[in-house]
């Protein structure tokens, strides 16, 4: 299923997160959102899974609006892990994936044997299956992100949004679950602090500024030491794993002076950047 | 413990409940200040629910005391019951935090200053409501007056419900505090304790005609609350995943706020307001069942009405002929509970981190 987003602009509370943003997403496409933090990744991703109204442009999944369209139909196109504070109250995981059945759901309708196989099946395709009794709370992170991979599963969408998905996680679990994902074949756009995983597992990147996309291509063409120094401000060099030929990066914090001369500084409105640590590997 | 999955398991459950409610109603209905055959009080109510099948009891007086008495009082035990741990789920869903419980918006504050005016000052202060009458609108009046101050452009968000209800909680407890403690304290019984004993809860008041309105808005509310059931996991996950499974989350909220305050004001207005029922019955129901609402809702209900009939048999029967509060009694029953409760969750919390 193809994602447009249409000149959309996102205001919260007079303050301008999102500005006229213009992405076109094809079918099965694993698209990554690079960006420093406050850059707008996030609020775009709300958009899609229509959270958030924009107050200019749309966002189109299948070819309509998902404001035009009923929410729970919105969430049979879509479907969202993430990040959430934890309720003191927990769920059991199958009761957690079971929670994807829900937009296939009216009123009075009950869960059937076919939900319970479709949740069933989608743990099993992520590897939980035998911790289906277990509580969410007592799992580790890479355990929790796989939960909620296969309760977007069990929602059968044909589009899947992700904030941040490897986001503490170990390095063989960041590995295994992007790997998984894109296994999936489901049209996928995510949004990644780490720019070698998003080189190494996206088909293209948008990087964001200031709530505006300032470059999409391929990883190669996005992961350069200029637009990166512009993007995120910090010095990079490239260095070719002699193993398996892929580009590494290096960072380094750019002089001061350097800093300041960056062109294409936030935008008005734009959240302050100043300050913040970049997790970086 | 790992909840119970499956269907039929569930079936089995919610069958053994009804037959335990069934069971502990007619015992209840037996012992009193003066205890019946429990022969005699299968009797009367079978007489009187199948005419044509039972005969009378021989003895019209006893018959009098357990059909206009005795019955009513103990029916509505389950109802109160019902409501309160109804009520006490979904909040806990809505806010998503284990504290919570019926009275967490104000409800019960603003019930009491309803139902203390009443009882101070006479029903002539407020426009000649009754006793019950007072408390219901000054319960619902109390949420209404939370989601006033708590939304913010229509939208409310948990912490600010919680701090607005805490906030007008306090407001109105002082509000009765004053009443009562500026009434005139004289006479046999003076309306300083009539209010404590209102307080503390009593089913003490019920008759035939004061069960229909609780019944019919407990059924009402209870079939909204199934409905939303799924939404309820939803939310309970958090808003943001709530909003990516199509749930109309602000609808949700306000539509909880409506249902809960009135159920909670119905269940009030009859009882007083009775402690620890709406946050302990969900906790101990989520341990069997799990936290899926559309299971815990009917047999956290079912558990509610039957802890309800037990309690207030205990509150009739340990210090006979007078009659305890419900409120002590269920804290004698529900504060250890919540203690042990909270160490266990304490302890499986740092298993978790470790």
């Amino acid at each position: 299923m193809k994602v447009h987003i249409a000149g959309t602009t996102v205001r919260i509370d007079g303050t301008t997160i999102v500005e006229d943003v213009e992405m076109a997403i094809d079918s099965g496409e694993f698209v990554g959102l690079v960006g420093p933090n406050g850059s707008g990744k996030t609020t775009l991703l709300r958009t899609i899974y229509r959270a958030l109204r924009p107050v200019a442009g749309a966002v189109f999944v299948g070819g309509d609006d998902v404001w035009e369209l009923a929410p729970k139909q919105a969430a049979r196109r879509t479907a969202a892990v993430v990040q959430e504070t934890p309720s003191d109250i927990d769920f059991a995981v199958f009761e957690v994936v079971a929670l994807g059945r829900l937009p296939h759901k009216g009123l009075i309708d009950r869960e059937t044997r076919a939900d319970e196989e479709i949740c069933q099946a989608a743990l099993e395709r992520v590897g939980m299956a035998g911790l289906a009794d277990r509580f969410f709370a007592t799992l580790s992170g890479g355990e929790k992100q796989r939960v909620l991979v296969a309760r977007a599963l069990a929602q059968q969408s044909s589009v899947l949004v992700l904030d941040e998905p490897t986001n503490h996680l170990d390095i063989r679990f960041q590995l295994e679950l992007l790997d998984l994902i894109r296994g999936l074949g489901v049209t996928t756009i995510a949004s990644m602090h780490d720019l070698a995983l998003a080189a190494d597992h996206c088909d293209r990147l948008y990087a964001l500024k200031g709530g505006r996309v300032v470059a999409s291509g391929t990883p190669a063409e996005i992961l350069t030491p200029s637009l990166i120094a512009d993007v995120f401000e910090v010095g990079v060099r490239t260095v070719v794993d002699p193993a398996t030929q892929r580009v590494l990066l290096a960072f380094d914090r750019l002089p001061p002076a350097a800093t300041a001369a960056t062109p294409g500084s936030p935008g008005p409105g734009a959240p302050t950047t100043g300050g913040e640590h970049h997790e970086l590997t | 413990m790992r909840p119970v999955r499956g269907s039929r398991g569930f079936g089995l459950l919610l069958l053994a409940l009804t037959a335990a409610l069934l069971v502990v109603v007619l015992v209840a209905i037996s012992l009193g200040a003066v205890d019946v055959p429990i022969a005699d009080t299968a009797r009367v109510v079978g007489h009187h629910l199948f005419p044509g099948w039972v005969g009378p009891l021989r003895s019209p007086a006893r018959e009098q005391i357990i059909w206009n008495l005795r019955v009513p009082r103990v029916l509505l035990g389950p109802l109160v019951g019902a409501g309160l741990a109804l009520v006490g789920a979904v909040l806990q869903a809505l806010v998503r935090n284990q504290l919570a419980d019926p009275y967490l918006l104000g409800v019960s504050s603003g019930a009491s200053f309803g139902a203390v005016l009443v009882l101070v000052l006479g029903s002539g202060t407020i426009g000649g409501l009754s006793l019950s009458g007072a408390a219901f609108l000054g319960g619902v009046t109390t949420t209404f007056l939370v989601y006033l101050l708590a939304q913010r452009r229509g939208r409310v968000t948990p912490s600010r419900l919680i701090l607005a209800g805490v906030a007008l909680g306090y407001l109105f407890t002082a509000g009765y505090g004053y009443v009562i403690y500026t009434s005139p304290n004289e006479g046999e019984q003076p309306a300083s304790t009539r209010a404590l004993v209102w307080l503390l809860g009593s089913l003490g008041s019920a008759t035939w005609s004061t069960l229909i309105i609780p019944a019919l808005v407990l059924l009402v509310c209870g079939a909204v609350f199934q409905l939303r059931a799924g939404a309820l996991n939803a939310l309970l996950a958090g808003e943001e995943t709530a909003l990516s499974l199509g749930v109309n989350v602000n609808r949700l909220r306000v539509e909880m706020l409506v249902f809960t305050s009135l159920l909670t004001g119905a269940m009030v207005a009859v009882s007083g307001a009775v402690a620890f029922v709406g946050l302990v019955i969900p906790h101990m129901v989520r341990m069997v069942v799990g936290t899926d609402h559309r299971r815990l809702l009917p047999a956290a209900a079912l558990t509610g009405a039957v802890f309800m009939v037990l309690v207030d048999l205990g509150a009739r029967t340990v210090e006979r002929p007078n009659e305890l509060p419900l409120s002590i009694v269920t804290a004698i029953v529900g504060a250890p509970f919540f203690v042990w409760l909270l160490r266990r969750q304490g302890r499986a919390h740092e298993e978790a981190l470790g």
